[in-house]
């Protein structure tokens, strides 16, 4: 009798944090849903329209930018964030303090503005470009904004923090006698870093690969704003048909696919990170 | 010299070491002083010594982590500064075993046989030599977390003599094990580096360790060698006051010299107790000291029996009984000599020929062969 008395005591504390999301998210989602999908017709018209849209060229074409411009903005996350971590995880001197900082505080301005500087750095007449003819490396300007360029720069600078900090986590818990013994029994410093170190940091790479590649799958404000016009991504889909189009089916039916992408990943990465803890990784 | 050639040379190497005049500062502080160690090939050998007194530090610069700032560092007479510590050919063994916890105990042991691209036949052959002279044959598929501690650090020194090193540095490996299996990987460990004839190089802060284990000792404190010498040598005949009282319990009586011989000198404590002591280092008349001897020893009986023949050979006084400790095989006797100055008596359990009580009245004495005389501790 004790017992379930305890459990139901501690539910009921999760309570207003559960109502919360109910009404803030869940509700309006599931109401969003059913309203656009229901406004369709019977239930065979709905499937019908699901192929319809998804099958347009608009669509794939958007599915599949969308697919590779995160996985290369993953990539190239991963890439610029590694070593990153690996310095902060390894000194705890001024130098720390001062690599975080320049990664953290830009976290904290909003998306809009930090992409608004991008543009103004990387514009025709922007200063990455003044400064590139003025040093006489290029004789015309790059064509680094509105194309694939820009928006991978934007994204890559936006979703770097999030990298940065969850291999930080991962990497600050490998023991550093690991690396010491590893030198002193024979190994270069790559076979001891790619047998031993790489490994060890495993976790924090599938993790933050992860949740980078999930974030960046949503992104619209940045690829709205320094893609070119043939650069769509789905999240712009969605927000052209509710905005410009209100054609709410369509915008619903990529949501749902948007949606089950994520949730479908989220599934993968809570497996995989139980997994790690679970073998002790 | 190319690196390969050093690295050619180092795998064919006997395995002895030298340091001249090593030094090592942290800011102001002088971690390791102008330190001389000679070590031959294939000997034992301990850095003895308290948390802070150089140890580790010495053999990390032996093993190539920490530069020191002066000095030489040889093995077989060449001089290893600038070899980095992969291709020192050095087999290593840390305080807190440094198991890869992502690699079972077989490719843990493999490692350095990786590193070194040795062929896969060759390598299982070496791997499972390794791990039956480390008495872990069956365990090569198990994780660093299903094994005990005892079993990791085995697992630690197979993969450190598993490609066949000449030198094999340890730094306090047995630190976090219990006493009963300390004293059993003690004895394991002694009988491996005397199968395969290895020189090893071992820190640690506990006496009976390295006295158990070492051919000979170097005792260090505060970046100092202090004394290095054989276990039984440095117990019996400890250079000062500190290396007495740290490699066991050690009976100091203060006393005033007041006849120098060849080999023998006289002194005369505070109330004018007249003892003799053996005289190594080179001391004037009058000078304050210490007679410094083990508590096993020393012999106690009963006050009445003064009758004991070549009493010239023995210092004996009297004293009363102040503390008796029962410590399972010794029973150990405080007595009080005159004010300020105690004597420990450890008598073997089997030995004791009468009882002793609190307050009784005793004669304590000991062979002048028995005790030296120390310099008075600054």
């Amino acid at each position: 009798m004790k017992r379930v008395s305890t459990f139901g005591g501690s539910w009921v504390l999760l309570l207003p944090a559960i109502a919360l999301l109910v009404v803030v998210f869940l509700a309006p989602l599931v109401w969003f849903f059913v309203q656009s999908l229901s406004s369709i017709g019977t239930f065979s018209e709905i499937v019908e329209q699901f192929v319809a849209v998804l099958g347009s060229k608009a669509v794939l074409t958007a599915l599949s930018s969308t697919n590779w411009i995160s996985l290369l903005v993953t990539l190239l996350v991963l890439l610029l964030s590694y070593p990153l971590a690996y310095f902060l995880a390894t000194h705890s001197d001024w130098r720390f303090s001062l690599i975080l900082f320049c990664i953290v505080v830009p976290y904290f301005t909003s998306v809009i503005v930090r992409t608004y500087s991008w543009m103004v750095l990387l514009g025709r007449n922007g200063l990455v470009n003044n400064l590139l003819l003025t040093l006489g490396v290029i004789n015309e300007p790059l064509t680094l904004l509105y194309s694939k360029t820009g928006i991978l720069i934007g994204m890559v600078y936006v979703l770097l923090p999030y990298m940065v900090l969850t291999l930080y986590a991962s990497l600050k818990a490998i023991d550093p006698g690991l690396m010491r013994a590893a030198r002193g029994l024979g190994a270069s410093w790559w076979f001891a870093f790619t047998r031993v170190y790489f490994p060890l940091s495993l976790h924090g790479v599938v993790s933050g690969s992860l949740i980078v590649f999930i974030l960046a799958l949503g992104f619209f404000i940045t690829p709205a704003l320094m893609g070119g016009p043939s650069d769509v991504m789905i999240a712009m889909l969605v927000e052209r048909a509710v905005e410009v189009t209100f054609d709410w089916a369509s915008a619903a039916i990529m949501s749902v696919l948007l949606l089950g992408a994520t949730l479908g990943l989220y599934a993968i990465y809570y497996r995989v990170t139980d997994l790690r803890r679970m073998m002790g990784g | 010299m190319s690196l390969a050639l050093v690295q050619a040379d180092l795998a064919r190497e006997l395995g002895s070491i030298s340091l001249r005049q090593v030094t090592k500062r942290y800011g102001k502080e002088c971690v390791v002083d102008a330190i001389d160690i000679d070590i031959a090939a294939g000997e034992f050998f301990s850095l003895l010594g308290p948390s802070g007194s150089g140890k580790t530090t010495t053999l990390m610069m032996l093993a190539g982590f920490v530069a020191a700032d002066t000095g030489q560092i040889c093995i077989d007479e060449r001089d290893i500064a600038q070899v980095a510590p992969q291709h020192r050919g050095f087999g290593m063994v840390f305080q807190n075993y440094a198991i890869f916890p992502h690699l079972n105990v077989f490719d843990n042991v493999a490692f350095p046989l990786r590193a070194r691209k040795i062929p896969k036949p060759e390598l299982i052959q070496r791997v499972m030599q390794a791990l039956e002279l480390v008495r872990l044959e069956g365990f090569a598929d198990r994780f660093a977390r299903q094994l005990s501690g005892g079993q990791q650090q085995r697992v630690a020194i197979a993969r450190a003599i598993v490609f066949n090193p000449s030198i094999v540095l340890m730094d306090e490996p047995l630190g976090a094990l219990d006493k009963n299996l300390r004293y059993q990987m003690q004895v394991e460990i002694k009988d491996i580096q005397k199968r395969l004839g290895m020189t090893v190089v071992y820190v640690t802060h506990d006496q009976e360790e390295a006295m158990n284990m070492s051919d000979r000792i170097a005792i260090m404190n505060h970046g100092r060698i202090e004394q290095i010498g054989r276990p039984a040598d440095i117990y019996k005949k400890p250079n000062s006051t500190f290396i007495a009282k740290f490699l066991g319990e050690a009976n100091l009586v203060r006393s005033k010299i007041t006849h120098l011989g060849a080999a023998v000198a006289s002194v005369r404590t505070a109330e004018g107790l007249s003892l003799h002591a053996q005289c190594d280092q080179t001391f004037a008349i009058d000078t304050e000291v210490d007679i410094f001897m083990r508590p096993e020893r020393v012999v106690l009986s009963p006050s009445a029996s003064l009758n004991e023949v070549h009493q010239d050979e023995w210092n004996r006084c009297q004293g009363t009984v102040t503390n008796l400790s029962f410590l399972g095989n010794i029973l150990r006797q405080t007595v009080l000599i005159e004010p300020g100055i105690t004597i420990v008596v450890d008598t073997q359990n089997s030995s004791q020929a009468f009882a002793v009580e609190k307050g009784d009245l005793v004669t304590v004495s000991w062979r002048v062969e028995d005790c030296v005389l120390l310099r008075v501790n600054q």
